[in-house]
This record gives C-alpha cells, structure tokens and sequence, in this order.
C-alpha cells in the first residue's frame, strides 16, 4: 500500500508491504524491514534490526495522527489516493473567503468583544471562552469584516460550535 | 478523640491521594462527586460516596451544606479538604464545628487571619516578618480611579491579587498603567470564578524574583516546627509547574531564617496543622519577602515527604485528633536528605497556548521504577471533564543529588504515556533541559524567558520510524475495514470472511 505522509510540513510517500517477518517500508529510497507487533490501544512494538522501538498511535480527525516513539511526538498525516486528493482539493481555500472561528473546547462564553459588521485585525481578540478556570481569548484569523456573531456572552458552548464568522 | 471515618472534600488527584493515607492508617473514607465525576477514580478510591450536586463546583463541592449533609449521611466523624475548593474557608471550618465534625486544619480563626491576603500582610508585618511593598487592602468597587493612582505611587511593575486566592488564578502582572483597567477587570473576574470572591489588591512586583515556600507543622499543644523548603519559581503564568527541596539558592543560614521567621507568622496566630508561608526571594541578594500563608496541604507537599521521609496527611489526621508532634525541630534537620522534584502533568496543549484539553483518557501508563512516585487522579477511560482544573496527577522522584533526580524525573517522563488527550509531559523534559534549570540559576520568568526553546520543533532523529509506525498502523486499520465493509457478496458466506481472514494473516 502507498500513502503520502505528512510530517513536519514535508510530503513523504511511504509504501508499505506484508513480508515474511512483519512489513518492508519504503520511504523515498529507504527500505526498513520491520518486525511489528500489535498491542492493545493502538500501540506498536517495532523492532529495525536490533533496535527496538515502543510507538504509540493517537488517531485524529481527517487522516491526522499523532505518532510517539518513545517519548517524542510526531504529529503527523497518512493519506491514500482518494485522501490526498481531497487535502490538495481543500487546501486552496485556506484564509481566503469566509473565516469561522469556533470553540475550540466545551465552555462557557465570559466576553464578546465584537459586533456584527465590525472590521477587524488579524489576532485582534474577538470572544472570550473559559474552560477549566482558564480564559482564552480567540482572535481573528484574517483582517475582514464580521457577517456572523453566534457567541452570546453567558452561553455555554461546545466544542466545534461557530462563534463567529469573519469575511 | 479518635478519627474513625474521614470525608474527603474533593476530587482529583489530591483526593485519591487522602484516601491512600486513610486506608493505610484503618480509616473508613468518603467521596463526594459531582454528576461529572461519577466514574471518577476518587470515587471508587473510598469506601462510600455522596452526590453533592451538578458538575458546576460552584454547585456541587463548593456548597457547604451539601458537604456537611454527605458527612451526616455517611457518618464521617472528620473532613479533609485538600487544597483548593473550601480548604481554606473559615465559614465551612465553623460549619464542620457545630455539626460536631472535626476540620482536619486549622481553626478558624487562623483561616481567616491567614487566609486572606490583606490580613495576612498585616499580621505578618505585626509578627516582624518582612514583606513587599504595596496595598493592605482590596481594591473597593467603584475605588478602582484612586487603586490606579496607587499603583503609579508603588511604582510599576504592579502584581494584582485575588484577596481569597492562590494557585496564579485571579492575579496578573500590570507593567503599564494603560492596561490596569482591562487586567484589573480580568483579575477581578477570574477570582470570582475560582474562590466566589473577587476582591483583588495590588503588590509591588520583585526583581529577579524566586518564589520560595517553607512547610511548617503546628500541634496544639504549642509546638511549632518547619520542614524545609519548597523552590517553586517554574511557573507559567503563576501556576506552578515544577517544585523542589531543596531549592539551590538556598543556603543553611537562609533555610534555618526562613523557617524561624515562617515558625513565628504560624505562632503568631496560633497555628495549627500543616501550614506554608510562602515567600518571594530577591535572586541576587537573597533578601526575602512574606508573600501569604496557605493554610492547607500543599499540591507540592510530595518533595517534601520525599526528603523528610514523613507523611504530611498522616500527621495532619494526628495532629486534627489531638496528637503531639513527635519531633523537634533538630530531628527533622537530621532527617532531611537527598533531593525531590515534581512535575504536574497538566491536560493541556502547549502548541496551542496551553489550552485545555478535556476528554477521554485512552490509555494512560504512568512511570515506576526506583524513586518515583506518583499522584494521579485519573486512569485509562477516565473522562477529563471541562468543569475542574486541568491538572491531572503529579510525578514526584527522589534521588541522592540534583542532577540524579533532575536524571530521574527525565526518565520517568519519558515512560509516562496519556492518550486521547492531550498532555504537557514534552514540555516538562524540555523545561528540565533548559541550561537555567540544570545550574539551579532561574527566577519566576523562567518559562516565559525560555518560551522559544521550550516550544520549538526539534528532529527526534526518530522521524523515518514514525512514518514506518504510521504506515503500517494505517495499513492495518485500512485491512480491518475492508473486512467490515458489508460490499461483496462473499460477505454473505461466513465461510468465505473465514477463508479472507486466513488469507490475510498469512500474507502478515
């Protein structure tokens, strides 16, 4: 199987196959013969040669991963065919046009800071959530002009729900 | 008068962590939980456990008839409040009096002479205790025009305080008069929050600043002791993050200083129980300054245990039942060794300004191994609701040096794991490489100077790996759901799926 990978903002294409002890993992003009073993929870015990690697899977949303081994991070993609069509689709309209700003956690709304029709900055501060007895200010992704304003000052809000739209 | 059934008034980590003390010493335990944390892990740490009312704090482990209720119900004899929530609130420790359940605490009136700020500065200056320049008393509704002028007279840059706070929230550093009016605002609101009480004064802010705290224990029987100190200057935005004991600015002279001065605040109001003054050192001239006194356990107090060998809530339910300290003050000197750090681990995301994460834990292993310990209050599938602060456990290690321990606490939380939320551990073995750190030579700006390190992406040197780990995750996972997909009609033949799952894993 052939995915296109994403890592640290670079495409990679890994190209996986069964073999006789586990898998063969091409990337670029590497090859790994890697002995992998399954754990519960999304864990992976890898072993390269003789090294052995303890890697952990945080599946997110769209294809997102993020991959531990050992303790450092690695936030990362894994797309097919069809997936990476669908990212280089999407990927054009980024900050042009339309821009929701949304909860990005579960909590109550403590301060609006804009109206409908205002024009703002970018990284002007529009809502104010607090969560967890923390405030966190969301600001404006783009310099534009707010056509929507769903936060209402009191409101409890979940996580993903539009506050507020900016064009 | 003996303790035989303890309450414990509150969640987390801190509650899981009196229980343990409890059951060690024959004590029946009681939880109580919000509608948020039924299934919580401190709730199936007690023995009983009491409803005491929706998620919101503010109307379930803040409500203090429905604490004194759930002790009536369950027949507690003692309250053990932790820290944080009614820990420190005189009017609950009265409440407990009169319905005949012993506060495991101070008295009262100690509460309220140390546990708000204002009065505690005039106590302490009373006491002889050196403290910082500034306001004695909150800023009144409506005086917010002449607290401005103050501020200008103190001279900038200005601290302001919740009166009933601790833990950075409700406090903020004002360097410009042009934002006294917005953080004053935010301060004000954040301490209502947190303590139902937003009443905020105004300190003046010290140079090169080292926030450094003594543990004392009082009986009440008139003995007075300190245990040390705590280094708690590695702090974002005035929430600790990491502490140690012992801190490396301190000399013996100064420690014994310390604590004589904190001994005599703690005398100075009849002090009883486990206490700590925290104090503000200047980090050149090691001139020190009384900041306020908590007058509960500490969310710090495991490196002090570390490196006194005692249990600090063990000797807070003696204490509550009468019992005299067994030590003096020179025993304690002799039995301090080696050194302690903790880390709290934090549901938090650093990349996106440390934003809290609430969720479900998918998997949490936490670290073991010689000298660690750790304080957690959650486990694998455990919910971290929105509602509570996001600190999820502590990891605590001792070693024989600094450097061992600083060693240690970098491999343990290399072995820590939490999935399906995110968590601060990265960040914490960053904090523990920064140069600053490793000499001991760091002042409360610590985090917010070294912001660019402790943030940047570095190479793991283990990127193919994680491609090759991601890769054949994904394969799998692409594999099993080829097997669901309900599409061809071999499905229909269990037969078939069989011959299809043979076929696929001897292609493995």
């Amino acid at each position: 199987m052939r995915y296109t990978a994403i890592l640290d903002g670079e495409e990679r294409i890994v190209e996986v196959t069964p073999a006789a002890n586990g898998y063969r993992v091409a990337i670029g003009d590497k090859v790994f013969e890697v002995d992998a073993v399954h754990l519960q929870a999304d864990a992976l015990s890898l072993i390269v040669g003789t090294r052995s690697y303890r890697c952990d899977i945080e599946p997110g949303k769209d294809g997102r991963l993020t991959v531990l081994v050992g303790d450092s991070i690695h936030p990362l993609e894994i797309l097919d065919e069809r997936k990476l069509r669908m990212r280089r689709a999407s990927g054009k309209f980024s900050l042009e046009g339309p821009q929701r700003v949304d909860a990005p956690m579960p909590g109550k709304v403590v301060r609006v800071m804009v109206k409908a029709g205002d024009e703002v900055q970018e990284g002007q501060g529009l809502v104010v959530v607090e969560a967890m007895k923390m405030e966190n200010e969301l600001k404006s992704p783009k310099a534009g002009k707010v056509t929507e304003l769903h936060a209402v000052e009191g409101a409890a809000v979940e996580s993903g729900a539009k506050l507020v739209v900016v064009v | 008068m003996a303790i035989r059934k303890i309450l414990i008034a509150n969640r987390g980590e801190i509650a899981v962590r009196v229980a343990r003390t409890c059951k060690e010493m024959g004590i029946g335990t009681v939880a109580i939980y919000s509608d948020a944390d039924r299934a919580a892990l401190h709730v199936r740490s007690c023995d009983e456990a009491v409803r005491v009312g929706p998620p919101p704090s503010r109307e379930s482990y803040l409500v203090i008839e429905n604490v004194i209720a759930a002790c009536k119900a369950s027949g507690a004899d003692a309250v053990h409040p932790g820290y944080g929530f009614l820990s420190e609130n005189a009017k609950f420790a009265r409440a407990c009096a009169s319905a005949g359940i012993t506060f495991i605490g101070p008295p009262p009136e100690a509460m309220e002479e140390m546990g708000e700020k204002t009065r505690a500065r005039r106590k302490a200056i009373e006491a002889g205790v050196p403290v910082v320049p500034g306001l004695k008393e909150p800023i009144p509704e409506g005086g917010e025009a002449a607290a401005k002028d103050s501020a200008r007279s103190i001279g900038y840059p200005i601290m302001l305080k919740a009166a009933a706070g601790g833990g950075g929230k409700g406090m903020r550093l004002v360097t410009d008069p042009k934002d006294f009016d917005s953080a004053l605002a935010t301060a004000r609101r954040e301490a209502l929050g947190a303590f139902g009480d937003g009443r905020v004064y105004i300190e003046k802010a010290v140079a090169r600043p080292r926030h450094i705290e003594i543990q004392i224990f009082a009986d009440a029987h008139g003995n007075c002791i300190w245990l040390g100190e705590r280094e708690c200057s590695v702090q974002r935005r005035h929430q600790k993050v990491i502490e140690e004991t012992p801190s490396a600015l301190v000399t013996p002279e100064l420690r014994a200083e310390m604590g004589r001065v904190a001994v005599n605040a703690a005398r100075a109001v009849q002090y009883v129980g486990a206490g700590t003054c925290e104090f503000l050192v200047d980090g050149n001239t090691r001139h020190f300054y009384f900041l306020e006194m908590n007058t509960r356990l500490q969310v710090e107090h495991p490196v002090t245990e570390l490196c006194t060998g005692l249990d600090l809530v063990r000797w807070q339910i003696e204490i509550a039942a009468g019992a005299r300290l067994p030590w003096t003050q020179d025993d304690v000197l002799r039995s301090l060794r080696g050194h302690a750090i903790e880390a709290r681990l934090y549901a938090e995301d650093p990349a996106k300004n440390f934003l809290p994460g609430p969720g479900t834990i998918l998997d949490l292993r936490l670290s073991a191994g010689p000298g660690v310990r750790n304080d957690c209050g959650v486990e694998s599938g455990s919910e971290v609701p929105r509602y509570y602060d996001p600190m999820i456990g502590k990891l605590a290690v001792w070693a024989r040096t600094r450097d061992e321990a600083i060693a240690r606490l970098g491999r343990a939380l290399g072995e820590t794991v939490v999935k399906g939320i995110t968590t601060n551990t990265a960040y914490l073995k960053k904090v523990l490489q920064l140069e600053e750190f490793r000499k001991g030579d760091y002042d409360t700006g610590l985090l917010a100077h070294a912001q660019d390190r402790l943030l940047r992406r570095e190479k793991s040197g283990n990127e193919e790996i994680a491609l090759a780990a991601a890769a054949i995750w994904q394969l799998e996972q692409d594999q099993r759901a080829a097997l669901r997909q309900p599409a061809a009609a071999a499905e229909q033949s269990a037969w078939a799926r069989a011959g299809r799952l043979l076929a696929l894993r001897r292609s493995r």
